[in-house]
C-alpha cells in the first residue's frame, strides 16, 4: 500500500501546476481528434474528459507502483509533489507505449463513427475538453476538485458551452452530479451510447459479457441503455452474475493507493465475466484498463458497435 | 476549524443511524479480497470512521489503509437500502476521507484526526 497523502498531494500538484493530474502536457494527450475529421460547431460538444486518454500512462504508472508496493522504496513517493509537474509528465510519456496511445485514441475514434452513423448534430473543440478532476473527488481532496472544476466549468460557460456528450461514466458523473452541486454551473449532460440509433447492424448476432461499471450501474442508472444500443444493432448480452445495482467493481479504483487490491478485486470480476464464455465488453476506461492489465482481452462497448455497423 | 468540527459532529450522528445488521458487510468486494476482516467493509469503515472522529482511536497506517481501500462502488448502498436502513455510507466515508486527507496533506504521516 502506498500512502494515501503522497497520492493525493502527487496528483494534486500536477493537476494545479498543469490541469492534468499526471503533469503531461495538453497538447500531447489530446491527439485522437487531428485524424477524426471533425467540425467546430453543432448542436452539443463530444466532451472527453481526458479519461481514455490517460488510461496508457495509467498503466504505465501503475506497473511501476505494483514494482515497488510494499517495498521500502515506496516511502520515496512522498518526494514526487516537489517534482516539477511538465518534467515527470513528460517522463512518463516518454515511457508510456505509443501503440497503447494508438489503441485508446481509436476507441475515440469508433466513438465519433457512431456518433455520426446515427447522425448527431455534435462538434469537437480540443482546446475546451479538458480533465473533470474526478480522481481528486474520488479520493477525497474536495479542495482541490472543486478548484479544478471551477475552473473548467468557467472556460465552458464562457465558450457557450450548454450540451455535452460524455464518453465515460467518472466525468459523466461528476459533469452530471458534482459539477452543479460544486460549482453551480449546469450542463445538459449525454452519455454518447443514450444518443445512439443504429437499428440493424450488418445481419451478424454475436453475444456479448458486458461489464457494468459502478458509475453506470449504481451511481446514475443508466445500465440498461448500453444493453440496448447493443441490441439495435443484433448484439445480445449473455446474463453477467452481478450485473446493474449489483454489479462487481473492476478494482480499477483501488490501482493507485493498492495495485495489489486492484488486481485481487479485478481477477474476481474478470472470473464471473468469464463464466459467460462470451467475449468481455467494457464502457468505462478505468475498467478497461484494470481488466486488461489482468491478461484478459476485454474489448470496449464502441469498437465492438463499430465493428458491427 | 470551526467547520471542521462541525461537519464532524455531522458525520457522527450520520454513522449513529448504522443498525449494526451488517448485511453490507459480505456485498464488499475489498472484504470478499481481504478473506473476510471485517475492517474492510462497509460496516468495519464506518466504525474506524467513528472511532478515529471521537478520539477512541489514534490514526495509524493501517487505518488509513482500511479508510482508502474503499472503492467507493457503493455495492454496499444497495444493501442498506434494501435492508430499510438508506445511508449513503460512500458518502459519509468520502466525507471522513475528505476530513483526513486535509490533514494528511498539511501534514504528511504523522496526521491525526
Amino acid at each position: 500500500m502506498y500512502h494515501p497523502g503522497d497520492i493525493i498531494e502527487a496528483i494534486a500538484a500536477n493537476l494545479r501546476a498543469t490541469r492534468n493530474p499526471f503533469g503531461i502536457p495538453h497538447f500531447i494527450v489530446n491527439r485522437w481528434w487531428r485524424e477524426a475529421g471533425l467540425t467546430a460547431h453543432g448542436d452539443a460538444m463530444l466532451f472527453t474528459g481526458m479519461m481514455y486518454q490517460f488510461v496508457p500512462y495509467i498503466e504505465t504508472s501503475t506497473t511501476y507502483l505494483a514494482k515497488y508496493e510494499d517495498t521500502p522504496l515506496a516511502a520515496y513517493l512522498r518526494y514526487a509533489r516537489y517534482a516539477p509537474g511538465y518534467l515527470s509528465g513528460l517522463g512518463l510519456a516518454a515511457i508510456t507505449p505509443a501503440r497503447e496511445k494508438r489503441r485508446f485514441d481509436r476507441i475515440l475514434q469508433d466513438i465519433v463513427r457512431l456518433l455520426k452513423a446515427s447522425e448527431v448534430d455534435f462538434y469537437y473543440r480540443p482546446e475546451l475538453d479538458r480533465y473533470s478532476g474526478i480522481l481528486l473527488y474520488d479520493l477525497g481532496d474536495q479542495e482541490g476538485f472543486v478548484r479544478h472544476a471551477r475552473w473548467l466549468a468557467n472556460r465552458l460557460q464562457k465558450a457557450g458551452i450548454k450540451k455535452l456528450i460524455t464518453v465515460d461514466p467518472h466525468t459523466t458523473y461528476a459533469l452530471k452530479e458534482l459539477f452543479p452541486k460544486y460549482t453551480g454551473v449546469r450542463f445538459e449532460v449525454h452519455p454518447y451510447f443514450e444518443l445512439l440509433r443504429l437499428g440493424g447492424g450488418n445481419g451478424r448476432r454475436t453475444t456479448v459479457a458486458l461489464h457494468d461499471p459502478c458509475f453506470y450501474g449504481r451511481y446514475l442508472g443508466l445500465s440498461d441503455v448500453p444493453a440496448r444500443a447493443l441490441a439495435d444493432l443484433g448484439i445480445d448480452c449473455a446474463p453477467v452474475d452481478r450485473s446493474g445495482a449489483y454489479t462487481h467493481c473492476c478494482g480499477g479504483p483501488a490501482e493507485s493507493i493498492s495495485p495489489r487490491l486492484a488486481g485481487e478485486v479485478g481477477q474476481r470480476r474478470l472470473d464471473q465475466l468469464a463464466q459467460t464464455g462470451a467475449p468481455i465488453v467494457a464502457m468505462c476506461p478505468i475498467c478497461l484498463g484494470n481488466l486488461r492489465k489482468l491478461g484478459a482481452e476485454v474489448r470496449d462497448l464502441s469498437s465492438v458497435m463499430a465493428e458491427n455497423l | 476549524m470551526k467547520g471542521e468540527g462541525a461537519e464532524r459532529d455531522r458525520l457522527l450522528k450520520e454513522i449513529a443511524k448504522c443498525r449494526a445488521c451488517r448485511f453490507c458487510v459480505d456485498v464488499c468486494p475489498t472484504y470478499q479480497a481481504s478473506g473476510g476482516v471485517e475492517s474492510y467493509c462497509a460496516y468495519g469503515r464506518l466504525q474506524i470512521t467513528k472511532y478515529l472522529l471521537n478520539g477512541t482511536l489514534a490514526f495509524d497506517d493501517a487505518l488509513t489503509y482500511c479508510l482508502y481501500s474503499c472503492l467507493q462502488c457503493r455495492r454496499c448502498e444497495v444493501m442498506c437500502k434494501s435492508k430499510g436502513q438508506n445511508l449513503d455510507i460512500c458518502d459519509i466515508l468520502g466525507r471522513g476521507r475528505r476530513l483526513l486527507s486535509q490533514r494528511l496533506a498539511e501534514e504528511g504521516n504523522d496526521a491525526k484526526l
